[in-house]
This record gives C-alpha cells, structure tokens and sequence, in this order.
C-alpha cells in the first residue's frame, strides 16, 4: 500500500491533496509557513520549507506509528531534479562581486540537493538511510525506494519507506531567464510500505513525477 | 547481497590527469595546492585539475563536461554498460554560473541533475538500452551511489555500470558559500605548506578541489582474488546539516553496517580509507567510531585529502579508485609529506609505503546533511 500527499503552491495559497481519499484543502501561504519554526524559515529553501509544512499537516510521524514503522528510523528517498535555485536567484546577477556579496550564512547548504533529506532526519530526529536521486527512469526510481526497506533474515522488507519530491523552479536566476521554465513550487509525499507491490511503487512515484508538469511552458 | 566486481577505475584530480598519475604522485608523497582570486579582493585556498581556471569561470565551466568524457575514455570501455550511477554535489554549477555572469539564457536541462546524461549519451558508454541515475547528495555521493548500484544491479539485470562521481564545484559562489560557514580553510599568504591537513593537529578545515573518479563494475568474477565490494552501510546523524558529533556514533554505525554486510568482523580490515576532510571536528568523529568499531589497535589508515584537497562529492570516487590501486598492488601509499599526522596516537606517519598484509579496506564519507557512509572492499575472499 502506498499513501501518496501533495502540495502545490500558487499564489498566495497552497493547495493540499491526498491522493487516496481525494481530500484536497486550501490554506494561505503564511498558515502554510507557519507550520515550521520561524527561526528555520530563512535558512531554508522552498522545497525544505514544503517538506516540513507537508511533514507537519499530514501529521506524518504517526501516520507512520500506524503503519508499525518507527519514525526515528525511517529510510527517506527524495527524488528531486533540480538544486534550490530559488535560494539564491534574487541575489545573483551579471556582477560577481555583487553577487558574492549576497552570499550568506546559508547558501552553503540551502542551494544544495540534499537539503530536503537533511532537514526531515534533522526535524524529526530520524536516523534511518537517506538520499537524493535524480532520474528519468521509472524501474530504477522504484527499485531505488525497494532498496532502501530494513529486512528481516529471510530478506523480507520491513517497515515503511518515506519518498517525497520537493521542488521550488524559479523562471529566472538573477536577471536570466531560465528558458520554457515557469515559477514554480510543489511538493510530494508517498508512504511506501512493505507490501506494495512494484506498481504500487511505481504509480506512487508517477504521481511524483506528474507534478513537474508545472515546470515548463 | 550482490557483490560489485571492479573491472577497472579512474580519476583525475590536482594530483594528475589519470589515475596512474594521481598514485605515482601519492607514492611520491606529493601535495598540491594554490590559490583563486576572485572579484572584491577575495582569495581563496585552492587545489585545481586544470591549474589557473579557478580565477576565471568561462574557462572553467566546459571542464565538467570534459571529465565525464575524459574518464569514460580511460575505463576503456569498447561496449555501452547496461546503467551509470552518477554522483555529484554541485553537479555543473560551474556552467549555470558562467551563463549568469555572461548574461546568456539558461535552459531546464542546465539545471537537471537527471540530465547529465546527456553528455554521457556521447561516449562509447552509452547505449539505447543504458538505464541512468544521478545521486546529488553531495560529500556521500559516490558512496551512495555506489551502494545504490550494489543494492539494484542483480535485481534489475543490470550486469555491468559505471559509478562515477565528480565535482568541478570551485565557482565563485560555492567558493564564498563554504567560506561563509569557516567550512574551508581561510587564505593565508604568509603560509608555506598545505592548508589541508587532516588528522595533525592544526588541521582548520578542507582544501577546497575538484576532480572525480570511477568505477567499471560488474556484478560477476571475470577472475580469481578480483577486487570486489562486498559491504555497504548508510545512516543519517539526525544531528546537524553540517556539524558532526565528535562521538562518531553514526559513522561508527554506517561501518557496523558495512562490515555485517560483508561478513567480515572489524578486526580482519587491512586497511582504512577515510574522508578525512581536515576539519576538526571530521577527523574527531572518524578517529572515535574506528575505535569503537575497529578496536585499539587500529589498521592503517590513508588520507588523500592531504595530498589534493577534498573535491566534495568526486573525492569519494577518486579515493575508491585509489583504494582499487590499493588492493590491486598489495601496497598503502606513505603519508603526504610535510605532514606531522600528530593528532592521535594510534594514527602515524609514514614516510615510505607498507606491503598491504590483509586484502581488505574500509571506506568511509560523510556529507552535510548529516549523511555518513562506509564501503568494504576486498580481493581474496570475493568469490
């Protein structure tokens, strides 16, 4: 079985939906914000800030107790595609020196990929493995989460494994366009667990994957 | 559990432009380094691939590209390989940077870390049937990506891969984001000896490079005693995005991990590889988890950050593929020269290479993020 939750942000609302009911809420982006800590806020890029506030109102850490599995040691895949650019698009410009200029504290960790994995282990005091997988390839996006489930002595999977992809695409990065792109934000959680089959997994990450038609024109 | 069978490896880094380079200049306890100058008077430490590129983001830019290319050619692949597994912690940044500063447009596929498959698209590697992933999670890439391929291969038919993981991440905006958070070691031009020094007691922070390595894996023997990876651990420190607890608990679990996986117990590792990245708090963590998994009695350990600086995600694989040179000639390389190795007790110098008694290394990395991974790799008992 596989619980699948997404986000998408636009506007001034963001609009949450679960898959398997067909639940589907809208709440203002500053309620949205509110559900992680304002001092996280301004180090965090979009996409982080989309997986806590998802992580938060999906009220996953007993969705996963539900579930038998242990949300201190959760395996967690991210499939995302992109760095968080958006951290950084409004302070680069054609002016290096301007540029670097803008660079704060943050940068460092923001921008990267696996801020997303690093702040749900860090948040929710989770252990489990973690990682950050860009692919196009649907067999190798499901046996990666496959992967990653704890096993018993005979091999049998264990447990849950977290998947979520969370992207923030702006359309330009200083005063560049980024071409076809439009601005963007969108989230996705999947609980996958031991019993899912292979096409569980792999609508489950379909439906991921159909977020990124909000990417391009 | 699957074993990965190398049938070839691969790097480029400060230290040469082929693996073969990069190990003579180790055996000959060679450390590189220099220094990038960048607009606002700023300067930075810097070991560089291509020396003098780090100054100028134009010609620095084209050189991702150039490497995946580079390092596909010298695995001698004559046939296209059923899968890569990509790792990387900036991926081409360098690129999307330079078309920022030159005021040209940039594309979704230039920020795609699923689309550098692409470039491998245009080398004999590359086939209609070639599956590719790129794992972007930074100073644990390759590892990852190399426990990632031991995880899937047999299940997915995938018999033969390339792990690869690179960096060409000395830009002017990671150059600045690292110095921001004291993470790299701050200029000094007064200094006479290389700023990178892990496990000496001034160690103050990593030596900022680039370069990559690789692997040919394949998930069966072509020949007895065949350097293999056996073992794989990972676990997330749930602790800090960049900071490390000194303890060592989540390294020293990623090890347990490893070695339970590959059947082998703590005292039958011949040798250790290590990120070692020379930050205080790295080396710390690593040097306690050792004990705590190894014992007192430590077995060598190696250190390449010391010679060229630490490449962020490609470090992982130009060390896999040393440590491949390890096993391959039965010898660990003496440490770099000039560097006192003082910090602990159980971790000396050397000064000329050690016949390498016990056929088996233990790799570890860590990343931010709070990621921390360990790979065993053996040649006499894979079979």
């Amino acid at each position: 079985m596989c619980m699948t939750f997404t986000c998408v942000l636009s506007g001034e609302n963001a609009t949450l939906s679960d898959m398997k009911t067909g639940a589907q809420s809208i709440m203002s982006r500053r309620s949205f914000d509110g559900l992680i800590s304002r001092r996280q806020r301004g180090k965090l890029s979009t996409g982080a800030r989309i997986a806590g506030g998802m992580y938060s109102h999906f009220g996953l850490t007993a969705l996963l107790e539900e579930l038998g599995a242990d949300p201190k040691d959760t395996p967690i895949v991210i499939y995302n595609r992109y760095a968080n650019w958006d951290y950084v698009a409004d302070s680069m410009c054609k002016d290096q020196r301007m540029t670097l200029d803008g660079v704060n504290n943050y940068v460092a960790t923001a921008w990267f990929p696996a801020t997303v994995q690093g702040y749900l282990t860090i948040v929710n005091g989770n252990k489990g493995e973690a990682i950050t997988i860009a692919s196009k390839d649907r067999g190798l996006r499901a046996a990666a989460a496959d992967s990653l489930f704890k096993r018993d002595a005979s091999g049998a999977r264990r447990g849950v494994v977290l998947v979520g992809t969370f992207e923030a695409i702006p359309a330009k990065i200083g005063p560049i366009s980024v071409d076809r792109a439009l601005s963007c934000a969108f989230g996705a959680f999947s609980l996958v667990t031991a019993e899912s089959t292979e096409e569980q997994i792999e609508t489950a990450l379909d439906a991921h994957q159909e977020l990124y038609s909000h990417v391009a024109i | 559990m699957t074993k990965l069978f190398i049938e070839n490896a691969a790097a480029l880094s400060p230290l040469g432009a082929s693996l073969d380079e990069i190990w003579s200049a180790v055996m000959a306890r060679k450390t590189v380094y220099g220094k990038v100058s960048l607009p606002g008077d700023r300067s930075f430490y810097a070991a560089e691939t291509r020396p003098g590129t780090g100054s100028d983001i134009s010609v620095y830019a084209p050189l991702f590209n150039d490497a995946i290319r580079g390092m596909v050619a010298d695995l001698g692949i004559a046939e296209p390989v059923d899968a890569v597994f990509f790792a990387t912690a900036v991926g081409n940044l360098g690129q999307v940077e330079n078309e920022v500063y030159a005021g040209r447009s940039i594309t979704l596929d230039d920020l795609d870390f699923a689309q550098v498959e692409a470039v491998f698209a245009d080398t004999p590697a590359w086939g209609p049937e070639t599956r590719f992933v790129s794992v972007p999670t930074g100073c644990c890439a390759g590892l990852q990506a190399t426990g990632l391929a031991k995880a899937v291969m047999e299940r997915m038919g995938i018999k033969r891969a390339i792990i690869m993981s690179l960096d060409f991440g000395l830009t002017p905006l990671a150059f600045e984001a690292f110095h921001k958070i004291n993470a790299t070691t701050g200029y000094d031009r007064s200094a006479n000896a290389s700023p990178s020094r892990p496990f000496c007691r001034n160690r103050n922070g990593f030596l900022f490079s680039d370069g990559g390595g690789a692997i040919l894996v394949s998930t069966e023997q072509s020949f007895p005693d065949q350097p293999c990876i056996s073992g794989y651990g990972c676990v997330s420190s749930a602790y800090h995005m960049t900071d490390i607890a000194t303890d060592g608990d989540a390294i020293g679990k990623s090890i347990m991990l490893a070695l339970q996986q590959s059947g082998l117990a703590g005292h039958e590792i011949g040798h250790v590889n290590l990120h070692a990245s020379g930050t205080q708090q790295n080396d710390e963590a690593e040097y306690n988890a050792l004990l705590a998994t190894l014992g007192s009695d430590l077995p060598t350990i190696t250190a390449f950050k010391g010679n060229h600086g630490h490449a962020l995600g490609g470090a992982n694989m130009i060390e896999l593929a040393l440590s491949w040179k390890i096993l391959r000639e039965a010898t660990i390389p003496p440490t770099p020269e000039h560097l006192p190795i003082d910090a602990y007790d159980a971790v000396t110098p050397r000064s000329t290479p050690q016949a390498l008694d016990r056929l088996s290394i233990l790799k570890t990395a860590s990343g931010f993020s709070g990621i921390h991974a360990s790979l065993i790799m053996e040649a006499s008992i894979c079979a």
